[in-house]
């Protein structure tokens, strides 16, 4: 009886959790027309270089919360993107970084 | 009736014949099938010797969105009785890649909204005098660019939001290299092509960036918002336009000399030495 319940508990558990996998690619595509132009293929003329975005997340050097308002307001020499990247955009982009 | 019967037989054979030409011109009128759209307006030019209006119209759903354009009225006799200002209703009727209004109604009369379209302002060319502007720095000083008249100012074209690396982030790269230079006597001015987001504080974090933080910069690098954008832009043939939260653009820089006149002026094609030694040039004389 004891592993019905586990078995039911596992089954639930499969079924909750959220199948990603569109929301990362949509992310990706985000992340190709917005991003990519200079945080993965850096001009060499830029005043200043753009860090590379892999690892972003498992370095721990920004809170998700900061990344997103770095997107929204911009930092440094990189543009503010708040109103082109937002809402949905915005989740999904984030959802594609966690995953590189 | 033998008459007649000539008329049938004659007409059998011209079937026959003409079948295949039948079947021809219905190809071409399924090809060339003519579409009609109900218009609704306003009228805010009317050109009779060209038998053109301009409205500026609704939504026409599943066919065009709002927008300002050009049509020409089938019925030539509509002219006399259609002034700038009438709401009109109208079909749209296309057919192939040519459209024209038909059944214009005027339906009423107002104030146009927007101001009629004014007539491009003039492109200028190397030696004629660079039309002078108000303009609204980083600092919210306003200045005009007669002010810095006896610099040799290198000006461009740039918005803060600019995403594209080989557009605004570029030439604000190079002007910061060249400011780096310190070249006596030079002044560098980029106005802003986005003046509705660039306000003088984003303007001013924006500049602070490629200065390396340092506000000393500011001493002869501008950072501007003009609203005379439009006659400036326009003296150096630059085109830009919003589209969806971003402004498509393309690329000038000027080089104005100490009396005032365009010196030189670079289209997409420039490199830092040639801006260098025109800008150290100018500013020598």
């Amino acid at each position: 009886m004891r592993f019905v319940w586990l078995g039911l508990v596992l089954i639930l558990a499969a079924c909750s959790k959220v199948d990603n996998t569109k929301a990362i690619e949509n992310g990706g595509y985000t992340y190709d027309e917005n991003c990519a132009a200079c945080h993965d293929r850096p001009p060499a003329y830029l005043h200043t270089v753009p860090p590379s975005l892999k690892g972003l997340f498992a370095s721990k050097k920004l809170t998700p919360q900061q990344v997103r308002q770095i997107i929204s307001e911009g930092i440094n020499t990189m543009p503010s993107f708040g109103t082109t990247i937002k809402g949905k955009d915005l989740d999904e982009l984030m959802l594609f970084l966690e995953t590189q | 009736m033998r008459r007649s019967g000539l008329l049938v037989c004659s007409f059998k054979i011209g079937l026959v014949k003409l079948l295949p030409l039948l079947f021809f011109a219905l190809i071409v009128a399924g090809c060339t099938k003519q579409i009609r759209h109900p218009l609704r307006g306003q009228v805010l030019e009317v050109h009779a010797e060209s038998a053109q209006i301009i409205v500026q119209h609704e939504e026409i759903p599943g066919f065009m969105a709002a927008m300002t354009m050009p049509y020409v009225v089938k019925d030539p006799s509509n002219f006399p009785r259609l002034k700038p200002g009438d709401l009109i209703n109208a079909q749209v009727v296309g057919s192939g890649d040519k459209f024209w209004l038909e059944s214009v109604s005027v339906t009423g009369h107002a104030e146009a909204e927007k101001p009629l379209r004014e007539p491009p302002p003039p492109v200028i060319k190397v030696g004629d005098v660079f039309p002078d502007f108000e303009f609204t720095n980083q600092d919210g000083k306003v200045g005009r660019l007669s002010d810095l008249k006896g610099k040799a100012v290198l000006l461009t074209f740039i918005y803060t939001r600019c995403p594209m690396p080989n557009f605004c982030p570029r030439l604000s790269s190079a002007f910061a290299k060249l400011q780096a230079k310190q070249i006596q006597g030079s002044h560098f001015v980029s106005v802003s092509m986005d003046p509705k987001y660039d306000s003088s504080s984003v303007l001013r974090k924006y500049g602070l960036a490629y200065m390396n933080g340092k506000a000393e910069g500011f001493a002869n690098w501008d950072f501007v918002f003009t609203k005379d954008l439009r006659k400036v832009a326009g003296a150096m043939d630059l085109e830009y336009e919003e589209d969806s939260g971003q402004i498509g653009h393309t690329m000038v820089i000027a080089l104005i000399g100490k009396n005032g006149k365009l010196a030189k002026d670079w289209g997409s094609q420039w490199n830092l030495e040639e801006l260098e030694q025109a800008l150290a040039s100018e500013a020598a004389r």
